[in-house]
This record gives C-alpha cells, sequence and structure tokens, in this order.
C-alpha cells in the first residue's frame, strides 16, 4: 500500500445485511419452480408445436434468461440499497469494508512526549480525541469487530482487549479515552509491537488484523539510528500475514523545538559534608535554533546555590556546564538542576539526583615500618596529606595501625584501606584483604624495602582474580650520582588529575631513585577497555590499567589500578614515605592531591544510584546487617496516592555481599520518591530516590515515513501525516450511494418491463415482468382467501 | 328404423330447416331431383342451344332460331336429379381431443360426428343419397350412399359405434378414396388434417381431379386454433410419443402463424380446385357453423347462376 494515497474504498454500514444478496436467486428459483408446475395435455396438433419451438428456441431462451438476470440484479440491488454502501476516498474506510471479522488493534502513544504542547492542548490531547473518534467510527462502521486499545506506556496491559463496541462499551471506552493523560513513561514500542504480534498470532496464521498506531513517532523511539533501531515492528515482519495491515496515524507536528537537561551528576564518588564536591548538568538543544542563553538553577536540598549562566547550545548539540556543590550535612540529600526553556516540553527542563552524603571517608592505614620520628615514619606524610592536622578537615579520616594489629582490624567500617610497606601478609589476613575489596572496599598498595616481590606474587596473586594489579619482579634503583626519574601520565584518570597532562611530569622537583619493576601482561588490552564486567557467562577477569609511568628507559609502570570485585585496587610501585622518592616532599602539592584523589577513587561506593528514569522500577539496597528486609515506598503523590510495601525478593539474587535488593513499585511520576527503611535497632531511615524524564523522550524529532516504512518492512501500511485531516477526511467524504442504487434498480425494472413488453405483450402478460408475478401472486393469495 | 341419435340433435335440425345442401357443380344423380344432372338430356330446363349435327333428334331443332340464322340448331336441356354425397369422417386419435371452451364439452370426433349426422339427415331429408367413410390410416368403415331412412338410421349406427383411434396417414389414403369413387359426387371431408400438409394438398387435388365437388371442413379445438393456454403445459401427444414442456404463451405466436400457413395453403388448394374450404372451430355451436355455412353456399350459388 502506498504512504501517501488513498484509495478509493466501498464500505456499508450493515455489512450484514449485504448476506441478502442471496436473495437474488429468488427469480431463478421462481423460474425453476414455474417451471415444474405445469399443466398436462394431450395434444393433437404438435406438428404446429414443434414448428413453433423449433423456431424460436434459442431466442425464446435468450430472452427467458435476460429477463431472469434482470430480475436478480434488480433484487441483488435492493440488498445492496438496505446494507447502505458508501464510497470513501479515505483510508480508514478501506480498511473497513469489503472484509469479515478484523481485529481492530489500537495504539495509543501516551509516551512523554506527547505532553508538549505550545499555546494549543498538548499533542496527546489531540491525539486522544482521534483515538476516541476512531473507536466512534469503528463503533458505526464495524461495531461486531473486537477492539483492542493499547497504551505504548503500558503494553502489558491494554485498556480494552478484544471488546465489542456495542453502544453502551464504545461511550465508556471513549470516554476513557478522552480522560487519558499523557504519562511520565518513554514509549515502548518493541513491547506494544510484540505484544499486538502475540495477540494476532494467537488468533490464526491467517486472522485479520488492522492495527492504527497514533503517535508523535519520535525518531529515537521508533526507528532509532544503529543496531537498535533494527526490529521494532519485528514482530509483525515475522508473521508473515498479509491481512494484517497497519496506519500510522502522526500526530502531526514535523518538528517541534525543546531545550531539555538530559544529565545532571557529580563528579566525585564519594560525597562528603562540608567538602565541595565537583558535578556537571548537561543541556541539550533538540531543536531548529540556536536555544538562547540561560541561566541554570541548580538546588541542594531545595536550597537554590547561585544560578550557573548556560551559553547558546546550538541546533542538535549538547552543552555541559560545570558547578560546585557542597552538601552541608551528612545523610541523603538531592540535587536538582532547572533550567528556564520556555518550550512545549517543560518537564525535561529539570533534573533530579540523590546522594548519600558521608561525614568523612574512613581510611585504615597499615604502617609497615612505624617509627617514632615522623621523618622515619612509614605513613606520616601520607597520613598528613589524607588527613591533614589544623580546623581545616579534607573530608578523610585516617586510622593508623601497624601490621600486626592488620588482622585483628575490621575492615568493613573502612572505605579505604592503604597498606604501606607491609611484608607479605599471611594468608589469611591476604584472604580478609581480598574479600573486603571484592565486596566493594578500595586498596591501595604501597611498596617498599619490606616488600618481596616473590612474597607479595605468591600471597596476592593467587586464585583467578588476583589482588595484585601487576606481579612484581624485581626492585629497581638508579644509580648514584642520577638524579633518578619522573612521575609521567599515561592516562586521563581522576586520581591523576593533578598531573598536568597527559604525557608531562606529574612534578618538576619529583624524582623517583628506586621502585620495584612490575610485569605488565604482553597480551594485555588496551587501558580502560576491560574496566567493566563482561555480561557473558564466564566472569572476565579485569586486567590491569596503568596510570602512570616512571620516566626511565622502561617507561616501568608506578601506578597501576585494577578492579577486582566491586572493589578497586591501587598499587604504586614506589614508597609512600620519601624513602624512595621525593614526591612527599615536593612543594607543588601533587602528592597530596594524588594521595586524596586516589583516597576518593578507591573509597567504597555507594550502592544507590543517583537517580532512576521514570518507568523504572524503583530498587533499593539494603545493608542487611542494619536494616529489616522490607520498606515502604511513597509517591511524590503520596497521600493522594497510597504507600507501596515491598519485602525482599527471595532467590539467590536477592542479596549479595551482606546488602539485601527490595524491588519497589514502578516509577509512574516525575520527582522524588521516598523508601522508609526499617532499621533492626529500631530507627528508620528514610531515603529519597529522584526519578527522571528518560532523555529519549526530550529528543522530539520525528521519523519520516520512509524511516518509519523501512522498519515496517513487508507489513502493509500507510502513512498518515496528520489524525486531524486522517479522520475528518474519512468522515466528511463518505458518500452514501443508496439513492443511485434505488435509481438503478428503477432502471432495470423498467427495461426488465420493457423487454418483456418488446418480447411479445401477450407473454408479457403471462410470464413476462415482475409486476406481473406480484399481480399472479395476489390473485392467488385472494384466491385461496376465497 | 331409429329416427333419432346422439348425434343428430332436433334443435339443430330445427335451425337447419329451410336450408338446403345443394351441389354447386354437376352430379350424377340417379333419380330426377333437384340437382343438377351430369348427363344433358331433354327435360324442362332449357340450358344451351348447339349446332345440329347429324345423327340429332330433329325433334330438338329450334326452328325459330333457324328462322333468324338460318342454321339448324338443337335446343339442350339440362337434366335435373339426386344427388350422391360422400361423407369422409377422419376417425384418427387426435379427434379426440376435447378442449375446455368446446361447445357442449364436444371432442373434434364427436363435433364432426355431429356434422356428418346433421348433414347426411339433410341429404336424406331432400331425397339426396348420403355415404359414410371413416378412416384413420386407412378406411374403418364405408357405407355407400344411398337414400332412405333405413340407410340414414344405418348411417348413424356407424357413426356411433366408430370411436377415434390410431394415426393418421392420409397421404395414400384420399388417393385411394379418390380412386374407389367411380361416380363424380360430393365429398365432405370432415378432418382436423394434422398430417403433412403436402400430403393433405395432393389428396385434396386428387379427390378433385376425380369429378367430384369436394367440401373440407377443417375441424379444430378452439385450444388448437388459438392455443390459449397461459400457464406451463406439458403438451403429450396423442399420435406421437412426444412431450414437449413449454411456455405455450411465448409460443403463441408462431404457433399462430404455423397453422394460419398450413390452413391458408390447404385453403388455396381448395380454392384452385373449386372446392369449399371451411375451418370449423369446435366452439362454435353446430348450428352456427352449418347455417352459416350453407347460406354463404347458396349464396355463392345464386350468384353464379346469375352471371
Amino acid at each position: 500500500m502506498s504512504a501517501t494515497a488513498l484509495p478509493l474504498a466501498l464500505g456499508f454500514v450493515n455489512p450484514l445485511v449485504l448476506s441478502g444478496l442471496a436473495l437474488a436467486a429468488i427469480p431463478i428459483i421462481i423460474h425453476w419452480l414455474s417451471r415444474r408446475r405445469f399443466r398436462l395435455v394431450d395434444w393433437a396438433a404438435t406438428r404446429f408445436l414443434l414448428e413453433a419451438e423449433r423456431e424460436n428456441r434459442r431466442r425464446l431462451r435468450f430472452e427467458q434468461w435476460l429477463l431472469v438476470a434482470l430480475r436478480c440484479l434488480v433484487v441483488a440491488l435492493l440488498a445492496l440499497v438496505f446494507a447502505r454502501p458508501f464510497v470513501q476516498p479515505g483510508l480508514l474506510a478501506s480498511l473497513v469494508g469489503g472484509r469479515g471479522n478484523v481485529e481492530r488493534i489500537i495504539v495509543l502513544d501516551d509516551s512523554a512526549s506527547l505532553a508538549f504542547k505550545i499555546g494549543a492542548p498538548a499533542e496527546f490531547v489531540a491525539l486522544r480525541e482521534a483515538a476516541a473518534r476512531l473507536l466512534s467510527w469503528l463503533h458505526h462502521e464495524a461495531p461486531h469487530d473486537p477492539v483492542t486499545l493499547y497504551l505504548t506506556s503500558r503494553p502489558d496491559e491494554p485498556l480494552v482487549a478484544r471488546g465489542r463496541l456495542g453502544d453502551a462499551a464504545a461511550q465508556e471506552l471513549a470516554a476513557r479515552v478522552l480522560r487519558l493523560e499523557p504519562s511520565v513513561l518513554r514509549a515502548q514500542p518493541r513491547r506494544v509491537a510484540a505484544a499486538v504480534a502475540a495477540q494476532i498470532e494467537a488468533l490464526g496464521p491467517a486472522a485479520a488484523a488492522d492495527i492504527y498506531v497514533l503517535s508523535d513517532f519520535q525518531r529515537s523511539e521508533w526507528a532509532p539510528a544503529g543496531p537498535s533501531g533494527r526490529g521494532v515492528f519485528a514482530d509483525w515482519t515475522r508473521l508473515e500475514n498479509d491481512n494484517v495491515r497497519a496506519v500510522l496515524i502522526a500526530s502531526g507536528h514535523p518538528s517541534r523545538d525543546n531545550l531539555a537537561i538530559v544529565d545532571l551528576a557529580l563528579d566525585r564518588p564519594q560525597v562528603v559534608a562540608g567538602m565541595p564536591c565537583p558535578g556537571r548538568v548537561t543541556v541539550a538543544n533538540y531543536g531548529r535554533l540556536p536555544s538562547r542563553a540561560q541561566m541554570l538553577q541548580v538546588a541542594l536540598d531545595q536550597a537554590p546555590i547561585p544560578s550557573i549562566p548556560v551559553e547558546s547550545v546550538p541546533p542538535g548539540e549538547q552543552r555541559t556546564v560545570s558547578f560546585e556543590a557542597a552538601f552541608p550535612d551528612a545523610g541523603w540529600s538531592q540535587l536538582a538542576a532547572e533550567v528556564a526553556a520556555g518550550d512545549g516540553l517543560p518537564m525535561d527542563d529539570s533534573r533530579t539526583i540523590t546522594t548519600e552524603v558521608r561525614p568523612h571517608i574512613r581510611v585504615l592505614v597499615v604502617d609497615g615500618e612505624p617509627d617514632a620520628d615522623p621523618a622515619a615514619d612509614e605513613v606520616h606524610l601520607l597520613r598528613s596529606a589524607l588527613a591533614p592536622p589544623g580546623p581545616y578537615s579534607s573530608g578523610v579520616q585516617v586510622d593508623v595501625i601497624d601490621a600486626s594489629a592488620l588482622p585483628a582490624t575490621p575492615l568493613e567500617p573502612y572505605q579505604c584501606v592503604d597498606i604501606c610497606n607491609l611484608p607479605a601478609p599471611a594468608p589469611g589476613v591476604a584472604d580478609a584483604l581480598a574479600a573486603y575489596v571484592r565486596g566493594g572496599g578500595g586498596l591501595a598498595i604501597f611498596v617498599g624495602d619490606l616488600v618481596i616481590p616473590e612474597s607479595y606474587n605468591e600471597v596476592f596473586s593467587s586464585g583467578a582474580d588476583p589482588l595484585l594489579p601487576l606481579p612484581l619482579e624485581s626492585i629497581h634503583a638508579v644509580g648514584a650520582g642520577t638524579p633518578g626519574a619522573g612521575l609521567v601520565r599515561t592516562t586521563e584518570h581522576p586520581v591523576t588529575a593533578a598531573f598536568a597532562g597527559a604525557g608531562a611530569s606529574a612534578a618538576e622537583n619529583v624524582r623517583f631513585r628506586k621502585w620495584i619493576v612490575a610485569k605488565e601482561e604482553t597480551d594485555a588490552e588496551p587501558a580502560g577497555k576491560n574496566d567493566e564486567p563482561d555480561a557473558g557467562d564466564r566472569p572476565r577477569v579485569a586486567s590491569a590499567t596503568v596510570l602512570a609511568r616512571f620516566a626511565d628507559a622502561g617507561q616501568s609502570p608506578a601506578l597501576v589500578e585494577r578492579r577486582v570485585g566491586a572493589g578497586r585496587v591501587l598499587l604504586f610501585l614506589s614508597t609512600a614515605d620519601p624513602e624512595w622518592n621525593d614526591w612527599p616532599r615536593t612543594t607543588d602539592g601533587s602528592y597530596v592531591v594524588t594521595m586524596l584523589e586516589m583516597t576518593q577513587h578507591l573509597a567504597r561506593r555507594s550502592e544507590a544510584p543517583g537517580a532512576f528514569v521514570a518507568g523504572d522500577v524503583l530498587r533499593v539496597h539494603l545493608d542487611a546487617e542494619r536494616f529489616e528486609s522490607r520498606a515502604v515506598f511513597k509517591s511524590p503523590k503520596y497521600p493522594a496516592e497510597p504507600a507501596f510495601s515491598a519485602r525482599a525478593a527471595e532467590g539467590p539474587r536477592a542479596s549479595s555481599g551482606g546488602s539485601v535488593q527490595l524491588d519497589g513499585p514502578v516509577a509512574t511520576h516525575l520527582g522524588v520518591y521516598t523508601v522508609e527503611l526499617h532499621g533492626r535497632s529500631g530507627e528508620n531511615e528514610v531515603r529519597p530516590l529522584a526519578v527522571n524524564l528518560d532523555s529519549d523522550e526530550s529528543d522530539l524529532t520525528p521519523a519520516s515515513a520512509a524511516e518509519l516504512s523501512a522498519a515496517l518492512g513487508p507489513v502493509a501500511h500507510t502513512f498518515v501525516p496528520s489524525a486531524d485531516a486522517f479522520l475528518r477526511g474519512a468522515e466528511e467524504s463518505r458518500r452514501e450511494i443508496w439513492p443511485a442504487l434505488i435509481s438503478l434498480a428503477a432502471v432495470v425494472l423498467l427495461a426488465e418491463q420493457a423487454l418483456a413488453c418488446w418480447f411479445g405483450s401477450e407473454r408479457r402478460v403471462a410470464a413476462g415482468g415482475i409486476m406481473t408475478l406480484l399481480r399472479r401472486a395476489r390473485f392467488r393469495h385472494s384466491a385461496a382467501r376465497r | 328404423m331409429r329416427a333419432s341419435s346422439k348425434y343428430l340433435v332436433p334443435e339443430t335440425i330445427a335451425r337447419l330447416r329451410g336450408l338446403e345442401f345443394r351441389a354447386r357443380s354437376i352430379v350424377a344423380g340417379f333419380i330426377s331431383g333437384m340437382h343438377r344432372s351430369a348427363y344433358r338430356g331433354f327435360s324442362v330446363e332449357f340450358a344451351e342451344h348447339r349446332q345440329y349435327a347429324p345423327g340429332d333428334d330433329i325433334r330438338y331443332i329450334d326452328w325459330r332460331l333457324f328462322g333468324r340464322a338460318d342454321r339448324f340448331y338443337i335446343k339442350q336441356y339440362e337434366e335435373e336429379t339426386n344427388l350422391r354425397c360422400n361423407l369422409m369422417l377422419d376417425a384418427s386419435g387426435s379427434m379426440r381431443y376435447r378442449g375446455r371452451s368446446a361447445f357442449q364439452a364436444l371432442s373434434k370426433f364427436e363435433y364432426a360426428c355431429h356434422l356428418a349426422a346433421t348433414l347426411a339427415y339433410m341429404l336424406t331429408n331432400q331425397q339426396d343419397a348420403a355415404g359414410l367413410i371413416t378412416f384413420d390410416r386407412q378406411v374403418r368403415a364405408h357405407l355407400p350412399s344411398a337414400t332412405g331412412k333405413v340407410h340414414l338410421s344405418n348411417l348413424l349406427t356407424v357413426l356411433e359405434s366408430t370411436a377415434p383411434d390410431h394415426a393418421t396417414d392420409v397421404k395414400l389414403l384420399f388417393h385411394r378414396l379418390a380412386e374407389e369413387l367411380r361416380r363424380r359426387s360430393m365429398v365432405v371431408l370432415i378432418s382436423d388434417l394434422l398430417a403433412d400438409a403436402a400430403d393433405v394438398v395432393s389428396g385434396i387435388e386428387h379427390i378433385c381431379h376425380a369429378g367430384h365437388e369436394l367440401i373440407v371442413l377443417h375441424v379444430l379445438d378452439d385450444d388448437e386454433w388459438n392455443l390459449p393456454f397461459s400457464e406451463n403445459v406439458l403438451f403429450q401427444g396423442i399420435e406421437e410419443s412426444l412431450r414437449l414442456l413449454a411456455d405455450p404463451q411465448s409460443l403463441r405466436s408462431s404457433y399462430l402463424d404455423a397453422v394460419r400457413r398450413f390452413s391458408t395453403r390447404v385453403e388455396a388448394a381448395c380454392l384452385k380446385h373449386r372446392a369449399d374450404y371451411v375451418p370449423v372451430n369446435t366452439r362454435d355451436p353446430l348450428d352456427a357453423v352449418l347455417s352459416g355455412y350453407l347460406a354463404r353456399r347458396a349464396g355463392r350459388m345464386a350468384g353464379a347462376r346469375r352471371r
């Protein structure tokens, strides 16, 4: 079917009356019966009779059947008149007329993008009115066809499933449709298509179905580019059913300008109370013109911080602006950003995230070579760098223990553990450290004279997922009189953020005189490629990433990171104190900054996501030791909307590493939900859960007819660019043709009578003409009464 | 002696009283009567003059004419004699047909018998001789012409004892009858003539060529003349094994044409040989048919004599 041509269609108001066409056989039956009813006469003058019959045989037969055919035509025309045929150049009529029972499936897009409006009512208002009119039209034109209505936001819950549109049902359904409001969810065309296909498939391989899709057909959802764009309608093409036809009815706005905040994030994985935390806001311009300069409003727990200017964003591009916020108090906080875009879709002009603000980051420093003399102590300068003495806090709380205390020290309270020049620990301690890291903790390993590479390799490199990022080989020392090697960053990383730039030395005065050479993996993949676990069946061991190298001839690794389980391990192949290098004593501050950034980077991260997207299942992870495995979720509409009680899901995936996963309701509102957690000690905790609009909904660029046609493939379809024009055209252009049919029947009747007269006046009186037949019938009826 | 018969209806006889059934042409009678004889004689009715020829009886020379023309002419007189009439009655199966509108619900055969009986009565009553031949595919009864009430009674008996049967075959029959009737006479053929037109015409011509005065009473039922059926009819042949389901209305026009063509051809043959062709519809009363025909015949004969 063409994507633009609207074919002339023939339909019937009362299609069931078409069965009356069978009455057209009545004249034939009458003719046949009349031949069976005869008078038997013993006849003498047969020669005259035979002569007459021989002369007239062919003519009589022709005349006879011509008259019978005309009578049949008259009856058929009368049957058609009662069926009330109409012609219509509209597409809808072509889909209604001339077929038997057809599944009428309406897919109404109620995704958030349909809330767009400028001046006139929201697009969804026009679309739902079109859907209601479509329902009304189907009620009148195809009342016997089952109707199903899906909403794209809830493909699993059709508004009506295979319902018959009786008078009351049609009105009630239309009223329900007119009460619908656009959701804040994104459209799920693939899931809707799958549900529709399953419904049609259940009806049999040759089931006839007409699918009316009313949507704005956002390209990002209905015809996305790349591999994800293929197969939005794959389930329909898989049906291979020629009786399935689709009508894509667009809301009719080819282009809609929209400025949206598509991302809000904090740069630090740990937010510490009172410490400034950098963040980013990304503003995208989906319009055709550059946006005007805006002021970005950022608020911490609804307390605004100074506005941040956002320069004009070119059309189709994004601009990221940075800000810095300091959360004053520990606990759960909200961070919101809003831009006064003034466009037709305000719900994507703001974004909120939530974060857990810690009072400080607790770091356990294990001193392998403690000494009363601070100058000789292994970790004195490190501790000073992390938690400098004085009134100002770095946000890090440091506990220092010596190696002997390590086995007895619980590691869980700490977000990070630094082991400095620690001799190879006993296997039990190594296992505890490994478990700690796999559970999410951070481990920094500083080497020194006490570190024996072979022992370390033996203790920390055992197993499939070794703790040591790289195996150690040997201690390397520069020659006497040589100034030593500098430190060069190899890749951009938060830990090396203090370095001037890629390839530059960490500091002009930093000199490393001694270090341990690590054996690099020759088949290691490029840094940063394997940071994330693979989705395959076999857990993939992450490779090590070299963040910095010594500036010697061998370019030995100096700073190596590797993810182990949920945590991270960072190996520094020199000492934390100035014994092998002079970095702690440099005056450029790079040592302090690097150590603080390293602690931030390694510290155990919160499992709570910053924000959810509307349509997601709200999910929280609980510390099983602190909280009961139940919670109460409250939406932003609470108490108008009842709270949702949740319990921990059963099964092996429910809990992991001492945390319990709790699934709450599907987020159907934008804003901040709350979840009340019940502490085992009787102390409850309320966490905010921010729900934002899916950023895909902000890109309002519609897919073209060609793109949709490509997505539909062989499925017969028509693209209608405007719902209003489509339905208005369909209704107004409908022309019933029964008056013409009555005229035609009269003409045929007159022709039949005239022909009967022409064929012979006596014959007309006796056998010709419907009127004569009627007169005879009336005569017989009256004779019988007499 | 029988004075009445079922075929001799007094009312009909009464209505025909006063009418004479006279021969239009010369007939060969055996007694002196009201009809012109085939023999020229010397009677009271002058016929014509003829030149004298040696051997003629000089008693018949017209001397007055001799005085005016100075030549001898002989006066000739017509001899009036009685009529020999042979009634040829078709007794084939087709004559059994009895239409719904027939006079007194008579079949064609019964109607024909009435005609024959009435004519025989009239002939007998005017001292003429009447004979009867019934036939179908062959002659079934032949009663030579004779006068007298006894003969009439025998004739009526033959009529009453005859039942129509068998098919008609006039092709040979008419020729044989023409040969058998040696003395010139009046022949009244009463038949439905449902045979091949050429055979009928050939038979008529043969009878006429034999010197007989022929009167053809073509007796058909009203159904056969007009085919007035309005409903579908399954026609079943009386003489033929035919079954034809037809809408008579649609065939009527052609049927009437066929009947007309047939009767026209027979009538033309009759006219050619100075025979009378009388189409008879059994719907019409007997007396009306006979009186009408006899009146027309008498009128024609009178006109011819005046000429």
